[in-house]
């Protein structure tokens, strides 16, 4: 009984350490859900007051596990790259730093594709400078499938 | 990238499953190598491993509540199976049973939409269970709220919980407008209200009484534009409380336990005394599974499996609980918030506000912070109907999750 009593008591070390560990990736997750939440989330709210428009994600069965939101609201102006200084973060292998723009200016949505590496392709095309966004476009980025909404 | 991510977010997960093989592989030891051991640890885990995963691949809403809930009763069953492994069993069993429970509320509650109308059902069958508790329950320790029904016997308030969460939503979320004969809807949840604590107090179920009236202040204190009416509520609570402290013996004994267990050690400050024994020698760390003595505390397997825990697994232990407890009620509170339909939100922060009180009520009760009461800790003690009912809140919670992220993804364009 000796032998249990100090293996247990060895255990019981071992039992906080996991428990405490399994409550800091609970709460790492929570974190990183409610980041994922808090920007360009509440549609329903534009305190901004510019022209809204927005990204629909198109999932393909390989980025499931990722955590791509359903839609990228945009606000008059965004900056989409791998940077989390972009206002859409896409944290995908084939994604650059900083891999395209998109604005709107004068009652026209336009984007840019700022040299990135993957390139970006719109509606099966790939494009090398400044276009002019329509409802509905298609637009690959790396490997990422999204559709334009106006 | 995506791959360290992908592992990342499985990592609770398997720190879950190393709990469950740590946990059951010591307790293996501790009983002389008994195999039984390892089959129920075995069974927990696939268990575990089953929902979990069929919450992942189905998409059902917020993942981490099951998840935090899967640790609570894995450190609860540890400890059942440590004091008697007979428990440990049977909390298995209904374990297995509250996860059928879980998918089918889940099933329920998603697919069915008019659960808003019908706050005249939720009355009368809480009524009806509350005649039938009185009419065939047995007294158990002072209480009559059980039902046995050919021998399998089940606690009916707990299910009344549920009810009249459910019932409080309806009106709280305006679905519920048309007044019954000359009473308005509030009056009538008034009524409702004592009418459920006046047949607790004759089946002596004092816990259930203060987690019911909990949440109806709390639901006024939410919903109500004014603190007139929980004014009201409150004095009407304090009156019937002093009159309890007055005139029944059971209250003022208990009272009299918690200004000073030292003073009947022996007999009537017995209970609590040996908590406090047992979680103050449990230290930081505790004495290790197994190591501890809390067969001296009546009553360890249900109410008072907190004081079990603090004295095997430590302070630490213990505080992981309220943590998990914490975290659970923060998500839920999320999901209330983030609600659409009014009435899927009355019944999210109800059914939050059952854990939560809950919780503080035994826990404090527990610690001697407050006058104990005998309910169940969630998830965590033995008890059947106490773990059905919680994996029925737990389905209903998922499915609001469920309807809103779906919602969410399926909007479309202006």
């Amino acid at each position: 009984m000796t032998f249990y009593t100090l293996l247990s008591s060895i255990f019981s070390y071992f039992f906080t350490i996991i428990i405490y560990l399994f409550i800091f990736g609970v709460i790492r997750l929570i974190y990183l859900d409610v980041k994922k939440m808090s920007r360009f989330e509440d549609e329903s709210v534009n305190v901004s007051g510019l022209e809204t428009a927005a990204l629909r994600t198109m999932l393909s069965r390989s980025h499931a596990e990722s955590e791509l939101k359903k839609r990228y609201m945009i606000y008059g102006h965004a900056m989409i790259g791998r940077n989390k200084s972009c206002d859409i973060t896409l944290r995908e292998k084939y994604i650059s730093g900083e891999h395209v723009r998109i604005w709107h200016e004068d009652g026209e949505w336009y984007l840019e594709d700022l040299g990135s590496r993957n390139g970006t392709i719109i509606n099966g095309q790939r494009i090398r400078n400044t276009v002019i966004l329509d409802a509905q476009d298609q637009i690959t980025l790396g490997e990422l499938h999204f559709v334009f909404e106006l | 990238m995506t791959r360290f991510r992908g592992l990342n977010y499985r990592r609770p997960a398997y720190l879950l499953m190393l709990m469950n093989l740590l946990g059951f592989g010591l307790l293996f030891v501790k009983n002389g190598y008994n195999l039984n051991m390892l089959y129920v640890g075995a069974g927990l885990l696939g268990l575990f491993i089953f929902i979990y995963s069929i919450i992942v691949l189905c998409n059902m809403g917020d993942k981490f509540i099951v998840l935090m809930a899967c640790m609570l009763i894995t450190i609860g069953v540890l400890l059942l199976c440590r004091l008697n492994l007979e428990f440990g069993i049977k909390q298995i069993i209904w374990v297995a049973v509250g996860g059928v429970v879980f998918f089918a509320s889940y099933l329920i509650y998603y697919h069915i939409r008019f659960w808003h109308k019908l706050w005249m059902f939720y009355g009368i069958l809480g009524t009806g269970l509350f005649l039938a508790t009185l009419i065939l329950g047995t007294t158990v320790n002072g209480s009559r709220n059980w039902i046995t029904f050919g021998g399998f016997s089940f606690q009916p308030s707990e299910i009344t919980k549920i009810l009249f969460i459910m019932l409080l939503a309806c009106y709280y979320s305006g679905a519920w407008e048309k007044p019954l004969g000359r009473i308005t809807p509030k009056w009538m949840t008034l009524l409702i209200t004592y009418l459920f604590i006046g047949f607790l107090v004759l089946q002596r179920d004092w816990g259930t009484i203060l987690v019911l009236f909990a949440i109806y202040l709390f639901m006024i204190y939410v919903y109500e534009k004014t603190y007139g009416f929980l004014l009201m509520n409150l004095g009407a609570a304090s009156l019937v409380a002093v009159l309890g402290y007055r005139f029944l013996y059971h209250i003022q004994v208990r009272v009299s336990t918690w200004m000073d267990p030292w003073a009947d050690i022996s007999n009537k400050g017995y209970q609590i005394t040996q908590s406090l024994f047992a979680i103050a020698s449990g230290n930081y760390f505790g004495r290790g599974l197994g190591n501890g003595s809390p067969g001296y505390i009546p009553e360890v397997h249900s109410d008072f499996i907190f004081a079990a825990v603090c004295e095997e697994m430590g302070v630490f232990g213990g505080a992981a609980i309220i943590i998990l407890f914490f975290l659970i009620a923060y998500r839920c509170f999320k999901i209330a918030i983030t609600a659409t339909e009014p009435y899927d939100k009355a019944v999210c922060l109800g059914l939050t506000l059952m854990f939560a009180i809950q919780t503080f009520i035994i826990v404090g009760g527990v610690i001697k912070m407050i006058p104990l009461t005998g309910i169940t800790l969630p998830f965590v003690s033995y008890g059947g109907t106490s773990i059905v009912v919680n994996f029925i809140s737990l389905g209903i919670i998922q499915a609001i999750s469920a309807k809103e992220e779906r919602r969410g993804g399926g909007k479309g364009g202006k």
